[in-house]
């Protein structure tokens, strides 16, 4: 047994440091959310101005609604990407350990580099327009394709793919494979055994894959700051405007608490969702 | 004998290096209780997933009622097995479980449920229907692994050591019952089992596999009485190989003579341990005596078994009703008709 001297002395130096950066730093964003700014000065008078303007201005509620579109978007085509590619390395590939490997190794290389990657592929002079134009799909650059949100879906997708992978292919890898011989000895076709027996059991890796999709893309700000345009605006970015160029922290901690609200009580929901699905 | 169900004709099975199965051939009689008996590595369970479909043969034929099935998947074999680890689906209740097969074979709801719940009945399983099979003790998930099997109506049931995770006095209860279950439902069953006493005890005939060859298929009182190698004999109960010399009639081996109807030359008998007791009266003509030093005794109940030695070094195990008393130093005797003459293959 360790001694309590000892316990203290390992355990208080991550503790304090939660405490500092973590904790400290949520009770001072909670404290500026009641606060306002008046005359380019913070003004620390309680109000609830800051949340009663975000329920009521459209623009911030409309924001906050197309990143939930987008960041729900996003999270149906890593769904549709990861599965397919997390059963087939599970259940049917040969070099599991090498196919894992390649599918992770993205994750490695930087966010901003893969972010870049896509401004050039479809920026106006990009590879994908200079090939549509090559082979005369198209006359002339379509501008659409970059600064706009379809760019940041496509960028969000990319990068948050492997995020959904992960835990689907866990869970994959967790469906005992007795019980797949078991279905087939009864008589269902493989699709039968894959819908009544494999999806079913592996829905808690579906559910948590899903939940770091779309809790990571609802947050991001670097993809729609360089591939979204205007039009491709994410409520992180009005975050940051506000505690930068706008200079309205107090407005800026109020939208960033509703935000963390949102996904606590998504990660709750989910988590619950979860437990009810899995069977150990 | 019933018409034959299934013949597995010459089967062979590689993984990687190893060749499992090194030609394969039985026959399963319609009704009939086979069981495959080996010990671990000796390619039993292999045979049984070759027989279910979960794995391909390399070689050779599996044939059942008439109709090739060895390149068949296993969802279009007319078989039903039951897992060593039972395999219920835990996200369905007892219920569903049994009615899955029916399920997926398209038997409209109703009946399904219907059925299952006979099935369930069958073994004794109804109060827990609603239940989820985790809720379950081993012997009870065994039941319902069981009724799902059989529910579908199988024309071979194949049960992979289903009873090896059990404890023994439960092991015992499931023996019986799976025994007057395969006679109330009249369906043939391959059991793949390493444990010899629940072989003899449950099966018509036994199938000893040893490193992928079929050592002997035999009714298991053939089997004890007559093996037809060392192998079998040391494998199937405990027995004394003795290597002796023909010679007009007369098996030498020793100290030790006995009568034999065998030709001249080397021989191996197997004298069963329960088949040597202690000398009493005058000397038969159809008996061997010899006489031996008691080296040890185990008390095992209703029997006892006693560790022999002869002057010339030969050890014998004996096991005789445990009432009789022995002296240390003792002649001892058995039936001239009871050393077995095996067949030496190695």
């Amino acid at each position: 047994m360790y001694s309590k001297g000892y316990k203290v002395a390992v355990t208080a130096p991550p503790l304090f440091w939660v405490t500092l950066f973590l904790l400290f730093a949520y009770v001072i964003l909670f404290a500026h959310s009641f606060w306002s700014v008046r005359d380019g000065q913070i003004a620390r008078e309680f109000t609830l101005a800051n949340y009663k303007q975000i329920a009521t201005s459209p623009l911030y509620l409309q924001v906050l609604f197309r990143s939930m579109k987008i960041a729900g978007t996003v999270t149906l085509l890593a769904l549709l990407l990861a599965y397919p590619v997390a059963y087939y390395v599970s259940f049917q590939a040969r070099h599991k350990n090498l196919l894992y490997q390649l599918i992770i190794v993205p994750l490695w290389v930087s966010y901003l580099v893969r972010a870049y990657a896509w401004k050039t592929i479809l920026g106006s002079d990009g590879v994908l327009n200079t090939s549509l134009q090559f082979l005369h799909v198209t006359h002339g650059p379509v501008s659409a394709l970059l600064y706009s949100p379809f760019a940041v879906v496509l960028t969000l997708t990319h990068i948050y793919t492997p995020f959904a992978f992960l835990p689907i292919f866990a869970s994959l890898e967790h469906v005992p494979r007795n019980l797949v011989e078991a279905s087939q000895d009864l008589g269902a076709a493989p699709l039968q055994t894959f819908r009544r027996v494999i999806l079913p059991l592996s829905l808690p890796g579906v559910i948590a894959g899903a939940t770091f999709a779309f809790v990571l893309s609802l947050g991001d700000f670097l993809a729609p700051l360089l591939v979204g345009g205007p039009s491709g605006i994410m409520i992180s970015n009005i975050v940051v405007s506000l505690f930068g160029a706008a200079y309205d922290w107090p407005l800026g901690a109020a939208i960033s608490l509703c935000m963390l609200v949102l996904v606590v009580a998504l990660l709750f929901a989910t988590e619950r969702l979860e437990k009810r699905y899995s069977y150990q | 004998m019933n018409p034959t169900l299934l013949s597995v004709r010459d089967v062979r099975k590689r993984f990687g290096a190893r060749e499992v199965l090194r030609g394969v051939s039985l026959d399963v009689a319609e009704g009939e209780f086979l069981t495959v008996l080996g010990e671990s590595g000796s390619g039993k369970t292999t045979l049984l997933r070759l027989i279910a479909g979960f794995e391909r043969t390399d070689a050779g034929e599996i044939v059942m009622s008439g109709e090739r099935i060895e390149q068949l998947p296993p969802y279009q074999r007319p078989v039903n097995t039951v897992f060593q680890q039972y395999a219920l689906f835990p996200h369905m209740s007892v219920a569903e479980n049994v009615a899955y097969g029916m399920r997926v074979t398209k038997v409209a709801k109703a009946e399904a449920m219907d059925r299952a719940a006979k099935a369930l009945a069958q073994v004794k399983m109804t109060e827990f229907a609603d239940a989820s099979p985790s809720k379950l003790s081993g012997g009870q998930q065994q039941r319902v692994a069981l009724a799902r099997a059989l529910v579908n109506r199988p024309k071979l049931l194949l049960l992979d050591e289903p009873l090896s995770a059990l404890d023994a006095n439960l092991r015992r209860q499931m023996q019986s019952e799976l025994k007057s279950l395969q006679r109330e439902v009249g369906i043939s069953f391959i059991f793949v089992t390493h444990d010899q006493d629940e072989a003899m005890a449950l099966s018509d005939r036994i199938a000893l596999l040893r490193d992928g060859v079929l050592e002997q298929i035999a009714s298991p009182s053939e089997i004890y009485n007559r093996p037809a190698s060392a192998y079998s004999a040391g494998f199937i109960g405990k027995t004394n190989l003795i290597q002796a010399q023909i010679a007009q009639g007369e098996a030498v081996a020793g100290s030790l003579r006995w009568k034999t109807q065998q030709p001249d030359g080397p021989a191996l008998f197997s004298i069963r341990p329960e088949n040597i007791r202690p000398a009493s009266g005058a000397a038969q003509n159809g008996s061997a005596r010899f006489a031996a030093r008691v080296q040890q005794q185990m008390f095992q109940g209703a029997t006892r078994v006693l560790w022999l030695e002869c002057q010339d070094g030969t050890k014998f195990e004996a096991r005789m009703h445990s009432g009789i008393e022995v002296p240390a130093d003792c002649e001892f005797e058995f039936d001239s008709k009871d050393a077995v003459l095996i067949k030496q293959k190695d």
